[in-house]
């Protein structure tokens, strides 16, 4: 659980004494989590109440309780909601592979975007350990999937999404140009969003957007993307600890990529700061896609 | 609404939830609360419901106190979640871009799979990892800016080689773009790890070093300083305080100032090199000699290694004997890599005269050493020094042959190589050299023992060592072609490898006889490693049925994958025609042996088609 959650554990994964900040922040984690779970047995006892009194009730598409509790959502089952999407073009915006000690998997995950509507949304292959060796690790993908059928999980921002099969194209300048066109100019309306979505107790806690800056630059050492109103918002790497760190390697970027370019950006409120802050993964030039974290 | 009251109730929720439920109820912190709760209530509803909420914690029932707990906290999170702050107010600076100077190949970015393995050897403590991040360097890896942070952690690694190769290859390709990381972290009183972030620096950009290098002489730790010794440069402050350290009580501060001197021009450091060859620190000095290439203290070192021989011969004392003959051995090592004419000279002249001292007897050095070193300065110094050393072959016995040879090899040209020593085999049958106990019982003197010598130093040591002969590639031409015969006719597998050719009938033949033996007889995997690299290097037509069925045997035993790390790199070599069959094998691997074969199936059908390895139909 101590691993699972990554809670009271120094920068180097250990268990001991730990500085009053860092305590403070696993505190406000660890109540975070307690309130998700309290909220999830409330909200999980009342969709197992419904199903006790109408066993044929269905599966609800509208939210994500039913895998929440543990339902593990079959491509047949998401066709049958009408959970589906035809000739649907993906570009892969980040990719990462994790192992997650605690719960004995690997789990690989990809940010995706459809270039039809520009839905940010996630893929995710689970390898139990015991099984890893009978599944396909996943790969990082730099083409245009081409899925004939996509089926979408129920969920918020960026839900999961799984294909059956795909027909591979090159990425062209065009995709670029789409990609950047999708992303999101008014970061007020943004952050609006953000913190709607953000106060459903069981939702995503960092969701992912595609965000278009007019500026990368820096205000008494923190590094700030704006938007071309001047609405700010700040880059950290703080607390989103199963990423590697990527602000850092901005300075190192070409200098064309600090004004005027696309972030692939994850969201996450701080609750020790009290502040929203972004952490980048990718940035979309329209050239190409600059990926800062694997 | 008041976000300073929810803020109070959100740190009373956690310091509740931290001390536990039980003692929630009544708490008199969380209840003066409510009063102000209610009344902001009346402008922002929710904080009303914040206030019942709060009462139900301290009032309510105390059964229902950790419930009533776990829901105010819930409510006042999500509502924080609504009211964070987002920007900053002040004046926006630029970033200042100090992209990569290599920034054009940025854009390159390796795959996920082909990352995670990188990663794990450079953040990992296993074996096996120097080459595999020695590969990534050299495919170009490093040039995805996602591998800086594990580059710059890499700097710390506990294996000395791997912290190495960061310093010295990988953090390098860079440039001044990862100084402000490495002085981020660069802590002047630490270990080594800093003297290599303070070398760093000092090497992508002196500008920025130069204070941290005059505050590391005077304020830093040991491995600091040194490091920082090894940056000064070439005004006169440096050449000052270079000599002042050079005459410190610290050995190793006394090294490092040496080897920041001989950099300089000024007139003052042959003096003062001179004087430390005659003293303790000659070794020292006569490395760092070596490592200048400086002709002027080369000559300096060749007037001091005569002085040690001059009498030499006349000495009786063993120590005396032991201490000469040392001093003189290290100072013939030292002269190699220099290119100093004036070394070349020197070792020729000393070449003939080398048995002089052959009697003399020391402890542990001894007249043999002095020999021995000899011999050797002339095996590595130059062309000419071995060409000297190959054609006196006929005066040494089987344990210095080898080193003839050598020289031969890299000095002579194919036909004159072939004709000095190929005698030694055509002398001898194929059972004399083949027999194993000449390993064991060598008479130096015998033709048969030489014989084996020419093989085993054409291709003896391989099996332990692929690598060298990607080193030696270059110098394969220079053979004679009637080498490979000769190397058939004693079966000798590694010397067929170095010589051989590819469609050659005797050698295919061989190379099929000897898998076939090999495979059957293995019990590890490295008694295959030299033969089935010989038949994909060579394209036989049994190469792709050698890959499987060593993969087949290794699956069989319980083999790791840095056992048989070698046999997946091989499958992107094979012709394309054997792509089906080597994809059947991918579901009995296991783990990273797996992903390995998985990824060189990929390289095999993204390789160019080759005309000479892939027939039309098989594309």
């Amino acid at each position: 659980m101590l691993s699972y959650l990554g809670l009271f554990t120094d920068d180097h994964g250990q268990v001991g004494d730990l500085p009053p900040a860092r305590a403070e922040a696993i505190q406000s984690e660890a109540l975070e989590h307690l309130a998700r779970l309290h909220a999830l047995v409330k909200q999980g006892r009342a969709y197992l109440k419904q199903r006790l009194d109408d066993p044929n009730l269905s599966l609800p598409t509208d939210s994500a309780i039913a895998a929440w509790l543990g339902h593990a959502w079959q491509l047949a089952e998401l066709r049958e909601a009408g959970l589906v999407e035809t000739d649907v073009e993906l570009v892969q915006l980040a990719f990462r592979a994790q192992d997650d000690p605690a719960r004995q998997e690997f789990i690989d995950s990809g940010v995706w975007m459809s270039l039809g509507d520009g839905k940010i949304r996630v893929t995710q292959t689970i390898r139990p350990y015991k099984a890893a060796r009978y599944i396909k690790s996943e790969d990082s993908f730099f083409q245009v999937a081409c899925v004939k059928e996509l089926c979408v999980y129920p969920g918020g921002v960026n839900p999961r999404i799984r294909w059956d099969g795909m027909t591979p194209r090159p990425l062209q300048p065009d995709d670029l140009a789409t990609i950047r066109r999708h992303a999101r100019e008014d970061f007020a309306t943004l952050i609006k969003e953000v913190k709607a979505s953000l106060k459903s107790p069981l939702a995503d806690r960092t969701p992912i957007h595609a965000l278009r800056y007019a500026r990368l630059g820096k205000v008494g050492g923190q590094v700030v993307a704006e938007d071309a109103q001047g609405q700010r918002l700040i880059l950290s790497d703080a607390g989103i600890d199963d990423e590697p760190p990527s602000c850092h390697l901005l300075p190192l970027l070409p200098p064309a990529c600090l004004a005027d370019q696309v972030m692939i950006a994850r969201f996450r409120h701080d609750l020790d700061a009290r502040a929203l802050r972004i952490k980048p993964l990718s940035i979309v030039t329209p050239e190409t896609i600059l990926r800062l974290t694997f | 609404m008041s976000i300073a009251i929810l803020n109070q109730v959100y740190d009373e929720t956690k310091r509740l939830a931290v001390a536990g439920a039980m003692v929630a109820h009544g708490d008199f912190r969380l209840k003066k609360l409510i009063a102000p709760l209610e009344l902001a209530g009346t402008q922002a509803p929710v904080l009303a419901k914040v206030a019942d909420a709060a009462r139900r914690v301290v009032e309510g029932e105390e059964s229902q106190t950790a419930e009533a707990l776990l829901d105010l906290a819930a409510l006042v999170t999500a509502i924080l979640f609504t009211q964070g702050t987002t920007g900053v107010e002040g004046q926006l600076e630029p970033i200042e871009s100090i992209h990569l100077e290599q920034h054009r190949s940025i854009g390159i970015q390796a795959s996920a799979r082909t990352l995670k393995p990188l990663l794990d050897a450079l953040t990992g403590t296993g074996s096996g990892r120097v080459a595999q991040i020695q590969e990534a360097h050299e495919r170009g890896l490093f040039r995805d800016p996602r591998l800086i942070t594990p580059a710059l952690k890499a700097l710390d690694d506990p294996y000395a080689e791997i912290a190495e190769i960061m310093e010295k290859k990988v953090l390098p390709l860079y440039g001044k773009a990862i100084v402000p990381l490495l002085r981020a972290d660069y802590d002047p009183q630490g270990k080594t790890v800093n003297a290599r972030r303070l070398r760093l620096i000092h090497r992508l950009d002196p500008e920025t070093a130069r204070p941290l290098v005059l505050d590391a002489l005077e304020h830093g730790s040991k491995e600091v300083k040194l490091a920082a010794l090894a940056c000064l440069g070439d005004g006169p402050d440096d050449l000052a305080r270079l000599v002042e350290q050079a005459r410190a009580r610290n050995q190793e501060v006394r090294a490092a100032a040496f080897a920041g001197l001989v950099k300089h021009p000024d007139p003052v450091v042959p003096g003062l090199i001179q004087t430390a060859l005659q003293s303790k620190d000659y070794q020292t000095v006569a490395d760092i000699i070596q490592e200048s290439k400086r002709e002027d203290l080369v000559v300096l070192l060749i007037r001091q290694i005569q002085t040690d021989l001059d009498g030499l011969a006349q000495l009786d004392d063993k120590k005396e004997i032991n201490t000469r003959v040392e001093r003189i051995t290290h100072g013939l090592h030292a002269l190699n890599d220099t290119g100093s004419t004036a070394a070349e000279q020197f070792l020729l002249n000393l070449f003939p005269k080398r048995d002089q001292w052959i009697k003399l007897k020391g402890t542990p050095y001894s007249g043999n050493d002095l020999r021995d070193a000899i011999i050797q300065a002339m095996a590595t110094f130059s062309t000419a020094t071995q060409t000297a050393l190959a054609q006196a072959h006929a005066e040494f016995e089987a344990d210095m042959l080898a080193r003839c040879f050598k020289a031969g090899i890299t000095s002579l040209s194919p036909a004159r190589l072939f004709d000095l020593f190929s005698p030694y085999l055509t002398a001898t049958t194929p059972e004399e050299t083949k027999h194993p106990a000449l390993k064991a019982k060598v008479n130096a003197k015998s033709n048969s023992a030489k014989a084996f010598v020419i093989l085993e130093t054409l291709g003896g040591h391989r099996s332990g060592s692929w690598w060298d002969r990607h080193d030696e590639e270059s110098l394969d031409d220079q053979f004679d072609p009637r080498w490979l015969d000769l190397a058939l006719t004693h079966q000798h597998l590694g010397a067929v490898v170095r010589v051989g050719k590819i469609g050659h009938p005797g050698l295919d033949a061989f190379l099929a006889t000897t898998f076939q033996e090999t495979i059957s007889t293995a019990k590890d995997p490295n008694d295959l490693y030299l033969i089935v690299h010989a038949l994909v290097t060579f394209r036989h037509p049994l190469a792709t049925d050698a890959i499987l069925a060593t993969s087949e045997k290794m699956v069989t035993g319980k083999y790791q994958y840095y056992h048989i790390w070698w046999l997946p790199s091989l499958v992107a070599q094979l012709p394309k025609a054997s792509l089906s069959r080597l994809e059947e094998m991918v579901p009995k691997l296991k783990g990273y042996t797996q992903q390995q074969w998985v990824e060189a199936i990929k390289e095999l059908r993204a390789r160019p088609w080759d005309p000479e390895l892939d027939t039309p139909a098989q594309t």
